[in-house]
C-alpha cells in the first residue's frame, strides 16, 4: 500500500485553515470544509518549500492573538 | 476424449465431497407417475453405463410425502455417496394430482451440471434416452514443467474476518441482490474482477488470484460426464484498466489455458497460502429460485474456497449473488460485508455509461454514505466529551487545594505533600523568572528521575514557559542538538558536565534560591498553548520536537480517570525517562487525580528484583510498563511470598505479546489487578486507545489495542484517504483531543503529517502505522508502513541511524536493519549496521555513532562490506547481506582471546577465577566469544540480557550482580574485580 503523501511524483495542494495552520493535501481529494487552497496543484517539493517560506509562526492564530 | 478420460481439475482437492457436489431440482407435471419415472431412469442408466454392476446403477428413490421446504432442503444439500454416479429422488405427495419434485445430485468429478440437465430431460421425456452419451474428457496434461504459476498474491488466513475454529468444514450461505443488472444475469468475468477488487482492498494486495470454475471448451452437447474444472485467474487490480481486466478474465473463463488440478494447487499455495475466493462461472449454472425460496440449481452444496461466489437468480427473476463462506475462516457479518462490496464494485464496473465506469480499478469506492458514516463513528465514541480546558499547573493546583497534606511525591525515604510540592515549584518558578525566563520560552530540564525533576516541570509551567525534557543518559552531542534545536537559553540540570551550547546550565537549587522571595503572577497563556516539547526519532537523521499543549494532557487524564478509577488512593511510579512520553502519563496521572508518585531511581529501574521490592514496599497500585520490562518483572516476582499491591497495569510503548501474561494471571486474577494495553503516539499525546487484557484475550491471542479513548478519534484510511471497510488494513490516522500542535520549527514536516480531519473538522495526525478497525470500534495494530521500529519500547527511525552513519567521513554507504524482531525473545532484537568504509575500523564508526545516538539506537554490530548488495530495482537486497560481524574492540591480547574456558579457569586469584566464570556466563547468554576486556554492550548486551546474566550468575551461586555494577564495569575483567571482594567475604 503506497500513501499519496509519500508519492514524490504526486500533485499536491497547500491548504490553510482559519488558525493559519498549513497542510499538504493530495490534489485528487476534495478540499475539506474549513480549509482553503493557498497553493494550487504543485509537486511535493514545491509545496514543502512554499510551506517553509510562508508558515513562519506555527502557533494557531487564536493563540497568537491572545498573546498580543 | 474417451470413455475413461482423466480426473477433472477440481480444487481445492482436500474439501469434503459436498464442496464438489451439485444438485438440480425439477418440478414434474402434476400427476406424473413415480413408477414411470423410475422405469425411465432404470432403462436409461442401463444403456449409459452397461459395464456397471446392476446394484451400483442409480435408481429412483421415491418419497411419498409432500415436498415440504424442510425435506427438499435436506435432500438438496446432501452429497452423494462415494462411488455413486447419481442420486435421483422424487418427492410425490399422497393422492392423485399432488405436486411432484425431482432432485438430481452428483459429484462434479462424475457428471457436470449440463449432464444433470440432460438426465432430467430424459426422465421428463423431452430427450430420447439413447441420445446422451457417457464421455470422459482427457483433461490437458501432464502439467507444463515448471507449472505455470499464476503470478499474483496468494492470501493467508482471512485477517479481516473472524473465523470459528470449532466450525470444521461447515459452510454457511447468504445472498445479496444485484439490482444493477436489471435481471439480465450476472457476467462471470465482471464478477471475477469485482471480487478481486474487493479482495485487494480487504487484504492490501495488488494482484489477487481468484479461483474460477468453468467448462471445458468444445463440450459436446449430448455428453454425460465431468466437463467442469478450475482455473486460477490473477487479476492485476493495481495496474490494469478495468475494461482490460474484464477482457482478460473473460478470456480465462471461456478459453482457459492452464487448468489447476489438486497437486498444482497444493504446489502454488504451499506455505500456508490459499486462494481466498472462487467464482462459479459455469454457463447455465445459475438457476432461478423456486417460489419456496429454495434453489432450482445448486452449483455447490458447500463452499469450495473460503468464499465461493455464485451468480444466481431470485424467485422473481432478479439477479442475486449467493456466497458460501467457510465458517472456520469467515463469519457471517464479514462475509455479508464482502458480498455487499462485491456487488458495489460490480455495479460500478457495469455502469451503463462508459464515463461512469472507473478508470482505475482500485479507485472504486466500495462504501456508500451510510457505511462511511458508520466507519467514522466506530473510530470514536458516540459522544464527544467536553473537558474543561485547564492548564496543567491549574489542574494540579485544584488537587493541591483539595488535599494539601496528601503525599504527592515519594523518593528513597523522602515524601513531599501536595502543599510542599506546590510551594517548591512556585519558588522555583519565581527563580526561573528571575533568570529571565519569558512566557512561552522553552526551558531544558536535564534531570535524572528525582523529585527535582517533577518540581522543575511544574515550575516551568507555573512560570508560563514550556519544558523540554533531556535525558542525562543521552550522549553529549545529542543533548547539544536538542538545546540548539529547541533554542534553549536555560537548562536546569544536576549534570556537572553539560555539553557546551549557547544555553546556560543552572542547578535546581540555584534556581530555587533565586526565587526565595517573590510572588508569581497568574500565567497569561491559555490551556491551548504549549506545555512541553518531547523529541522523537526523525528519519532525516535528526530528532524532531513534538509540541504538546496543556489541554491535551488534561484531556488524556480526564479521558481515563473514570474508566480506570484513578483517584487519591492510588500510588503510581515514575519509571521512565522524562524524554520518553510514557513519563508524561506517569507523572501527570497521579498529580491530576490526587494520587502519589513514587520516583524510581535509575538503578532500581534497571534491576527488576529491586524494582519489585520497591513496588511491594511502597504499595504501588498503578504501574505503567513496556511489555518487555513487565516480562522481567513477572520473572522477578515469581516465587516471592509477598504479592504486589497493583490494581492497574498500563502497557505502552510497544506491541504487547500477551503470551508473557499467562503466568501473571495465575498469581494476580483479573478481579484483583486490571491489565490495560494502550496504543499511543507522541504526536497524539501518549495514548490513543485502551484495551483491557483479560485471560480470555490472552488465550485467544488477541491483537486488539482497543477502542479510541473518549475524545480521541481513529480513522483507518486507504491510500486515497478513504475509510477502508471494517477489518481491512489501512493507515491509522488520529484526530481529536490528543493531536499535538506541531513539530517545533518544522513547518514542512508539520504540514505533511498533521492533515485536515475531513470527517470531524480540526486536524488529524497521519501515523505511518498500519491497522484495522472492527465494527465495535476496536483497533488492531499491524505494524509500521515505513522504517520506524520499536525496540524494547523505544521508537527508532532506522533512517536516523543510517544518516548518522553516513555523516561519518569514512562511511560511503550504509544500511541499517533490525534482527530478531518479532522473535519471542525481546532481548534478541538487535540493530545491525552494514557500511561501505574507507579502511576497516568498524569500531571507530560505532564509536563515533555512540557520541550521537542513545544506547538503545546504537547498532549492536557494524559490518564492513565492499559494496551493499542491491536488487534488480536498485533497492537494498537484505537477503544477500552476510551474517553480521561481532563488533570487537581493537584486538584483545591474543593469549586472552585464545584461552579456552578450561584454561582460563587455571589463572590465579579469586578475581581471575570469577572473571573466567563470568566470561562463560556472558558467552552462554550472548552467544558470542567474550574476551576479558570486551564491553558487554558492544557485544550486543542490553538491559534484558543484563537481567539474564544476573539470573545465570545467581544459578551458579556466583556473587549477586546489582545492575549498577554491570553498567559501571561493563567488561568481564573489571566486573570480576568489582565483585570479587564480595565473593571472598
Amino acid at each position: 500500500m503506497s500513501n499519496p503523501f509519500d508519492d514524490t511524483d504526486g500533485s499536491f495542494l497547500v491548504l490553510v485553515n482559519d488558525e493559519g495552520q498549513h497542510s499538504l493535501w493530495p490534489a485528487f481529494a476534495d478540499v475539506p470544509a474549513g480549509w482553503h487552497v493557498a497553493l494550487t496543484a504543485a509537486d511535493k517539493q514545491e509545496c514543502l518549500d512554499w510551506v517553509e517560506a510562508h508558515w513562519s509562526d506555527l502557533r494557531p492564530k487564536s493563540l497568537i492573538a491572545s498573546m498580543a | 476424449m474417451s470413455a475413461s478420460g482423466t480426473e477433472p481439475p477440481l480444487v481445492p482437492g482436500d474439501r469434503p465431497s459436498a464442496a464438489h457436489c451439485h444438485a438440480l431440482r425439477v418440478r414434474l407435471p402434476a400427476g406424473t407417475s413415480a413408477d414411470d419415472v423410475a422405469a425411465a431412469l432404470s432403462e436409461a442408466v442401463r444403456a449409459w453405463w452397461p459395464q456397471d454392476a446392476p446394484e451400483r446403477l442409480p435408481r429412483l428413490w421415491t418419497e411419498r410425502t409432500p415436498a415440504t421446504a424442510g425435506a427438499l432442503r435436506a435432500e438438496l444439500y446432501r452429497p452423494v455417496a462415494p462411488g455413486s454416479r447419481l442420486r435421483a429422488v422424487l418427492f410425490t405427495g399422497p393422492g392423485p394430482g399432488a405436486e411432484t419434485e425431482l432432485v438430481l445430485t452428483a459429484h462434479r468429478a462424475d457428471l457436470d451440471m449440463a449432464s444433470l440437465r440432460l438426465v432430467a430431460d430424459v426422465l421428463l421425456g423431452r430427450v430420447p434416452a439413447d441420445r446422451p452419451r457417457p464421455l470422459r474428457p482427457d483433461w490437458p496434461g501432464p502439467r507444463p514443467s515448471p507449472p505455470s504459476r499464476p503470478d499474483g498474491d496468494h492470501a493467508g488466513p482471512a485477517a479481516w474476518a473472524e473465523g470459528d475454529p470449532t466450525a470444521g468444514t461447515d459452510t454457511a450461505t447468504l445472498a445479496v441482490p444485484v439490482p444493477a443488472t436489471g435481471g439480465a444475469g450476472l457476467d462471470p468475468a465482471l464478477l471475477v474482477v469485482a471480487t478481486a477488487v474487493v479482495q485487494a482492498r480487504y487484504e492490501g494486495v495488488e494482484r489477487p488470484v481468484i479461483g474460477v470454475l468453468t467448462v471445458l471448451p468444445g463440450r459436446p452437447e449430448s455428453a454425460l460426464g465431468p466437463f467442469e474444472g478450475n482455473v486460477l485467474v490473477p487479476v492485476d487490480v493495481g495496474g490494469g484498466r478495468p475494461a482490460e481486466l474484464v477482457d482478460r478474465a473473460r478470456q480465462a473463463i471461456t478459453a482457459p489455458q492452464a487448468w489447476c488440478d489438486p497437486s498444482t494447487y497444493a504446489e502454488l499455495t504451499s506455505g500456508g497460502h490459499r486462494v481466498r475466493a472462487g467464482v462459479l462461472a459455469v454457463p447455465g449454472g445459475a438457476g432461478r429460485q423456486g417460489p419456496d425460496g429454495l434453489p432450482t440449481v445448486l452449483p455447490c452444496l458447500a463452499g469450495t474456497f473460503d468464499l465461493t461466489l455464485v451468480p444466481d437468480r431470485g424467485a422473481g427473476g432478479e439477479d442475486v449473488l449467493t456466497v458460501h463462506h467457510r465458517l472456520a475462516e469467515i463469519d457471517a457479518g464479514s462475509a455479508a460485508r464482502f458480498a455487499r462490496h462485491v456487488v458495489t464494485a460490480y455495479t460500478r464496473l457495469a455502469a451503463p455509461a462508459p464515463e461512469d465506469r472507473p478508470a482505475v480499478a482500485l479507485d472504486i469506492d466500495l462504501l456508500d454514505g451510510a457505511e462511511r458514516e458508520q466507519l467514522v463513528r466506530a473510530g470514536g465514541p458516540a459522544t464527544t466529551p467536553e473537558w474543561p480546558p485547564y492548564r496543567l499547573d491549574e489542574a494540579f493546583a485544584r488537587q493541591a487545594a483539595r488535599r494539601p497534606d496528601a503525599v504527592a511525591l515519594v523518593c528513597e525515604g523522602d515524601s513531599i505533600t501536595y502543599r510542599e510540592l506546590d510551594s517548591r515549584a512556585e519558588r522555583m518558578a519565581v527563580g526561573l523568572l528571575a533568570q529571565g525566563v519569558t512566557p512561552g520560552e522553552r526551558v531544558g530540564l536535564c534531570l535524572g528521575r528525582s523529585p527535582d525533576l517533577v518540581v522543575a516541570m511544574l515550575a516551568v509551567l507555573k512560570a508560563d514557559a514550556v519544558y523540554v525534557p533531556m535525558d542525562p543518559a543521552h550522549p553529549a552531542d545529542r543533548l547539544a542538538y536538542t538545546a540548539e534545536d529547541a533554542g534553549l537559553r536555560l537548562v536546569v540540570t544536576d549534570v556537572d558536565a553539560l555539553p557546551a551550547t549557547s544555553a546556560r546550565a543552572v542547578r535546581p537549587d540555584e534556581v530555587a534560591a533565586a526565587g526565595a522571595d517573590g510572588t508569581l503572577a497568574p500565567p497569561g497563556r491559555g490551556p491551548g498553548e504549549a506545555a512541553y516539547v518531547i523529541y522523537t526519532s526523525g528519519s532525516t537523521g535528526r530528532p524532531k520536537g513534538v509540541v504538546v499543549p496543556h489541554r491535551n494532557v488534561v484531556a488524556l487524564i480526564d479521558a481515563t480517570r473514570e474508566d480506570f478509577g484513578l483517584g487519591p488512593d492510588d500510588t503510581w511510579t515514575l519509571f521512565h525517562s522524562s524524554a520518553f512520553d510514557f513519563s508524561v502519563w506517569e507523572i501527570w496521572g497521579p498529580l491530576l487525580t490526587g494520587g502519589s508518585l513514587v520516583v524510581v531511581p535509575y538503578w532500581v529501574s534497571r534491576s527488576p528484583g529491586e524494582f519489585r521490592d520497591l513496588l511491594v514496599e511502597r504499595r504501588v497500585s498503578v504501574l505503567s510498563q513496556t511489555p518487555s520490562a513487565f516480562a522481567q518483572l513477572i520473572e522477578a516476582d515469581r516465587g516471592h511470598g509477598r504479592p504486589l499491591s497493583l490494581r492497574l497495569v498500563v502497557f505502552g510503548g510497544e506491541p504487547l505479546d500477551t503470551r508473557v501474561l499467562r503466568t501473571w494471571f495465575d498469581r494476580y486474577p483479573e478481579s484483583a489487578c486490571r491489565l490495560v494495553n494502550m496504543f499511543g503516539i507522541t504526536e497524539t499525546t501518549v495514548h490513543v486507545t485502551a484495551q483491557t487484557v483479560t485471560r480470555r484475550e490472552v488465550l485467544a491471542g488477541s491483537r486488539s489495542v482497543g477502542p479510541a479513548l473518549p475524545g480521541w478519534y481513529l480513522y483507518v484510511l486507504d491510500e486515497r484517504g478513504r475509510p477502508v471497510p471494517f477489518g481491512a488494513p489501512g493507515e491509522i490516522h488520529v484526530g481529536g483531543a490528543g493531536v499535538a500542535l506541531e513539530y517545533l520549527n518544522r513547518p514542512e514536516l508539520t504540514a505533511e503529517r498533521f492533515l485536515p480531519d475531513p470527517f470531524r473538522g480540526g486536524r488529524m495526525y497521519r501515523s505511518g502505522d498500519r491497522g484495522r478497525l472492527w465494527p465495535d470500534g476496536r483497533l488492531e495494530h499491524l505494524g509500521r508502513l515505513d522504517n520506524q521500529v520499536k525496540i524494547r519500547g523505544f521508537r527508532i527511525e532506522l533512517d536516523e541511524i543510517r544518516n548518522v552513519l553516513l555523516d561519518d567521513p569514512a562511511v560511503t554507504a550504509a544500511a541499517v536493519l533490525v534482527a530478531g524482531e518479532g522473535a519471542q525473545d525481546a532481548a534478541a532484537a538487535r540493530i545491525d549496521a552494514y557500511v561501505v568504509l574507507d579502511g576497516d575500523d568498524t569500531a571507530a564508526v560505532r564509536g563515533r555513532a555512540a557520541t550521537l545516538l542513545p544506547e538503545y539506537m546504537l547498532p549492536a554490530t557494524v559490518t564492513a562490506l565492499p559494496a551493499l548488495p542491491l536488487t534488480a530495482n536498485g533497492k537494498l537486497d537484505t537477503r544477500r547481506l552476510p551474517a553480521p560481524a561481532a563488533v570487537r574492540r581493537p584486538p584483545a591480547p591474543a593469549a586472552a582471546v585464545q584461552d579456552p574456558p578450561t584454561a582460563r579457569r587455571h589463572s590465579r586469584g579469586p578475581s581471575a577465577e570469577l572473571s573466567a566464570q563470568l566470561a562463560e556466563v556472558w558467552e552462554a547468554v550472548l552467544g558470542v566469544p567474550v574476551g576479558p576486556d570486551d564491553n558487554f554492550f558492544s557485544l550486543g548486551g542490553n538491559s534484558l540480557y543484563a537481567v539474564r546474566v544476573a539470573a545465570a550468575m545467581s544459578a551458579r551461586r556466583l556473587p549477586a550482580l546489582p545492575m549498577r555494577e554491570l553498567y559501571l564495569h561493563p567488561t568481564v575483567r573489571r566486573l570480576a574485580r568489582a565483585l570479587a571482594p564480595a565473593a571472598e567475604a
